[in-house]
């Protein structure tokens, strides 16, 4: 079911009888021109639509704040250490020319051996895996089937049981047979000590290869033999256990996106107080020492960079090792404020950066194996740098400007609309300390400026009192005429682009901001219109 | 001629008013018609006729052709705005078959169907929603349009229809059944709407209904609806002095559709003060929508849906026809109909036979939709059994774009 064909007003349902009737020829409708008046949208504008209400504070008296939290940067499991697929061969084949007659059983490989992990600097003893896989394939020219054992004396299955066999049929050199088997490593637990309990990276392998007891045995050349592949593969470790090597990883320059002022494109912030307080975790069984070559605030549209400076740039940040608690690390630490008496933080923060930059030294253990071959490390575990920003919303702002896009979703289309040129008018009911103006721009699609939108009136601020709070809100009326072709524009794929420069009422004193601040705006319309323009 | 040829040639005619009852035409002749040499007669018959009390003929004809209607052309209309302002149109066609005498036996009776498509609207409607609809409300910055009372009707459908006449007095009853096309409604009891200065609040004040039948279609041939009517006239014949006249009273597709489950129904009486749409951030209108539905919702213009039985738009009348000699007849009726701004309409007519094959006629009337109306009509025998006629309701409004009214019918009878 349809309803209603006209958002005209309700009494035009009498004579849509006749419009119906004039209408439904093939002529098409009848179009004319109205003018009309209407409000299109009111609003309450708070704080929290500009600022997230997870980002604000509200303290004693309503005294808002920012609280900013961001990561500087993590260095996970990854970076400390990597198990990389590994793939041993155990070749077995007759070293004379033969033939030899070997019986049912009789044994073709049987390597008392070891694997060794290359785990870099790692010297690890214990290594407990979250991931992975380790693969038996056995590949058989000897014209019989065979029998093959992997045994891992080292390893401890959650299952039970650290022998992987399979069993191979009778091949040729001109036709080999192979044969796969695969067993899942989660939660199996190597101890990388050896056989002898006193090397580091090492696993107990024993591989054995036999004719199949229940054959008939077979006669083998020099030309026949039997290979068994063994590969891990996708080791993730949960837990490690032992020395990770004293070493340096430099991290950096990077930079990192802060999207806390992106909607601010121009002016100033002189801010009273900043607070910014960096928060390093080390969940990782191991000292580091960590030092900041450089933080800055990156802000790409002025082309500015400001450099922190603090004591935390000046030397080195130590970080005590993560405790083991048996099942998951007790990280360790370390906080550092940063305020307007310590550092240039307020400047750090009013560059209105939309990155930051930072580059480090990590430092592990900077002080050698003094755990005696115990440093740790679980899945979970990693080094982690916070900053969380506080700023009480006291400020000075001078030509600050806000820029939002609007696509307004018109009726009709750019070939026929009804709706041809208006006036917009914006009646604001300001409760902030802050007087502002509006540019309105009509953009493309790429942002180029197609039309401006000539605004009448500013927004004046609120009237402050001598305590620098508001003490009654002002009302002030904007207009913005929208001519034909700017109407056009808009069914072009052009949208508006509104910029609100902001300026505190009073310049030579900050101006706290009240959770109870408001601007109260209606937006009404007065358009013409053509009567079925939309068809 | 005597008195008593008079009385014989009137006799002779069968009828003396015109069986076009929609429109004003012209009376069956005994010389130019003759009534008494055919046993059967097929009529075609098709008509529009627009009237009004305050829109000029530019203003439909506008509508009608899809043209951009210019400021001046509507403030033309607005300029002739009475207070009490109506229009409306009948549009129909039909075929009509009167077959030969002695039905069931009896003399004089003749069988008749009839198959017919009719198309009405009427409306009654005030200054302000004329003002409204084709100004705008922004003239109204600041002050009330009072856009009620208003109301209108439009209805189209079709009917096949049997009855019986009387071929000697004209008098006939027949009964119709109707396939409803389409229908709409509205009775605006109340509807207040004042726009606050600078459009800052629109406040409506309402008090209307509105009625539509099924709105998935309404092409020709749909069924939205089915209902059964009755049409007759009665025909009384008396002498005044010498001149024989008669009195006529006529009623037509006097009956009722019952329009089916889709139908469409609301009922608003209430306020509303529209302040805008509320949003929740302004920095956040990607996607705002001027639109249709959130007005509906705003104005709480959903329909409901249902069976609804209406009224048929029908017509009554009473006249007198007297012939006034031997080529001349002349009448008056005053008549009434089922749409909302049609009040009684009076109408006089005259006719002169012209030769034995012409017969030309005029009429004056007052009244219905619009104002004062001229009309004029003629029919001619082409040989012994084709009769052509035709007709217009408003001389001026055939010419004039800046006149009220217009109308025209055209038929061909064939006897035999």
């Amino acid at each position: 079911m349809k309803n209603a064909s006209s958002p005209v007003p309700v009494a035009s349902i009498c004579l849509a009888a006749l419009l119906v009737a004039g209408c439904r020829k093939d002529a098409g409708p009848a179009r004319w021109d109205v003018d009309v008046l209407a409000p299109l949208v009111t609003t309450t504008f708070t704080l929290g639509d500009l600022i997230a209400d997870s980002l604000l504070v509200t303290g004693p008296g309503g005294n808002v704040s920012l609280l900013y939290r961001s990561t500087l940067f993590s260095v996970d499991l990854d970076t400390v250490l990597r198990a990389p697929d590994t793939t041993y061969y155990y070749p077995g084949a007759i070293n004379v020319p033969g033939p030899i007659d070997f019986p049912a059983g009789a044994g073709i490989v049987n390597d008392n051996d070891v694997t060794r992990f290359d785990f870099d600097d790692l010297e690890l003893r214990q290594l407990i895996l979250r991931e992975g896989t380790l693969a038996l394939e056995l590949t058989n020219m000897i014209a019989s089937s065979m029998v093959g054992t992997f045994s891992l004396p080292g390893a401890q299955f959650p299952g039970g049981g650290n022998t992987l066999g399979a069993t191979v049929a009778a091949g040729s050199p001109a036709s080999p047979v192979l044969q796969t088997q695969v067993r899942d490593l989660s939660g199996v637990t190597f101890d990388l000590r050896g056989p002898d309990f006193n090397s580091t990276n090492t696993l107990h392998t024993i591989v054995a290869i036999n004719l199949d007891p229940a054959g008939s045995g077979a006669v083998v050349t020099d030309q026949d033999s039997v290979n068994a592949q063994v590969t891990y593969s996708g080791l993730i470790p949960q837990y490690a256990r032992g020395y990770f090597g004293s070493r340096v990883l430099e991290v950096g320059p990077e930079e990192t996106d802060l999207d806390l002022f992106n909607s601010i494109i121009g002016g100033t912030l002189d801010l009273d107080e900043v607070t910014l307080r960096m928060k390093i975790t080390n969940g990782i069984g191991m000292d580091i020492r960590i030092v900041l070559g450089s933080l800055q605030a990156v802000n790409t549209r002025t082309g500015t960079t400001v450099d922190l400076t603090h004591a935390i740039l000046d030397g080195p940040i130590n970080l005590n090792r993560a405790v083991d608690l048996g099942g998951a690390p007790q990280p360790s630490i370390y906080q550092n404020v940063l305020d307007n008496s310590n550092s240039n933080v307020d400047l750090f923060v009013e560059n209105l950066p939309d990155k930051l930059s930072y580059s480090l030294d990590l430092f592990l253990n900077p002080l050698g194996d003094i755990s005696n071959g115990n440093d740790f490390l679980y899945y979970e575990s990693e080094l982690e740098a916070e900053l969380e920003l506080e700023v009480p919303l006291r400020l000075i702002a001078d030509e600050l400007t806000l820029q939002t896009f609007a696509t307004v979703d018109l009726p009709g289309s750019a070939e026929a609309h009804a709706l041809q040129s208006g006036d917009l008018r914006l009646f604001v009911t300001n409760g902030f300390p802050l007087q502002a103006r509006m540019e309105i721009d009509i953009v493309g699609p790429d942002d180029s400026v197609w039309e401006n939108v000539a605004v009448d009136g500013q927004i004046a601020s609120g009237i402050v009192g001598g305590d620098g709070f508001v003490e009654a809100s002002v009302a002030s009326e904007l207009r913005a005429g929208l001519s034909a072709a700017q109407v056009d524009r808009l069914y072009e794929e052009g949208r508006f682009r509104i910029r609100v420069i902001f300026n505190t009422a009073d310049q030579g004193q900050h101006l706290q901001l009240l959770d109870t601040y408001s601007l109260d705006l209606q937006i009404t319309l007065g358009a013409n219109y053509i009567i079925n323009g939309d068809d | 001629m005597g008195m008593t040829r008079i009385v014989a040639l009137y006799i002779l005619s069968g009828t003396v008013l015109s069986l076009h009852a929609q429109f004003h035409s012209l009376p069956l002749d005994s010389v130019v018609d003759l009534p008494g040499s055919w046993s059967h007669r097929i009529t075609a018959e098709a008509y529009l006729d627009y009237n009004s009390n305050a829109l000029y003929n530019e203003l439909p004809i506008g509508l009608l052709q899809g043209d951009f209607l210019e400021r001046d052309l509507r403030e033309r209309s607005q300029d002739g705005l009475t207070g009490r302002n109506s229009a409306g149109y009948d549009l129909g066609m039909h075929v009509s078959w009167v077959g030969a005498d002695s039905l069931f036996g009896r003399p004089g009776w003749r069988p008749m169907v009839r198959v017919a498509n009719r198309e009405v609207l009427g409306m009654r409607f005030a200054d302000d929603l004329y003002s409204l609809i084709f100004f705008g409300n922004a003239p109204y910055e600041d002050s009330t349009a009072r856009v009620g009372p208003s109301a209108h009707v439009t209805m189209r459908y079709q009917s096949v229809g049997f009855g019986v006449q009387d071929a000697r007095s004209g008098s006939f009853l027949r009964l119709d059944l109707v396939q409803g096309q389409s229908f709409n409604a509205s009775d605006i009891r109340r509807a207040d709407i004042y726009t606050a200065p600078d459009g800052r609040l629109i406040d409506v004040d309402l008090l209307a209904d509105y009625w539509s039948s099924d709105t998935a279609g309404s092409e020709l041939g749909r069924n939205n609806g089915l209902g059964m009517s009755l049409s007759g006239r009665w025909v009384s014949r008396h002498l005044a002095g010498t001149t024989p006249f008669d009195l006529v009273a006529t009623v037509q597709d006097l009956g009722f559709i019952a329009w089916n489950d889709n139908a469409v129904r609301i009922r608003r009486d209430t306020v509303i003060a529209f302040e805008g749409f509320n949003v929740a951030n302004i920095l956040d209108l990607d996607g705002v929508l001027l639109g249709e539905d959130q007005l509906l919702d705003t104005f709480g213009l959903r329909y409901g849906t249902g069976a609804i039985t209406t009224l048929l738009p029908f017509r009554a009348a009473l006249g007198v026809n007297a012939f006034l000699g031997e080529r001349w007849q002349g009448g008056v009726e005053i008549e009434q109909r089922n749409l909302p701004g049609f009040v009684p309409q009076v109408t006089l007519t005259s006719s002169r036979r012209m030769g034995t094959r012409a017969l030309l006629g005029a009429h004056l009337g007052y009244g219905g939709f619009g104002l004062l109306r001229l009309g004029l009509s003629a029919r001619m025998r082409i040989g012994g059994r084709v009769f052509a006629t035709l007709a217009t309701s408003h001389v001026p409004g055939l010419a004039m774009g800046r006149t009220r009214g217009v109308g025209a019918m055209a038929a061909l009878a064939v006897g035999f």
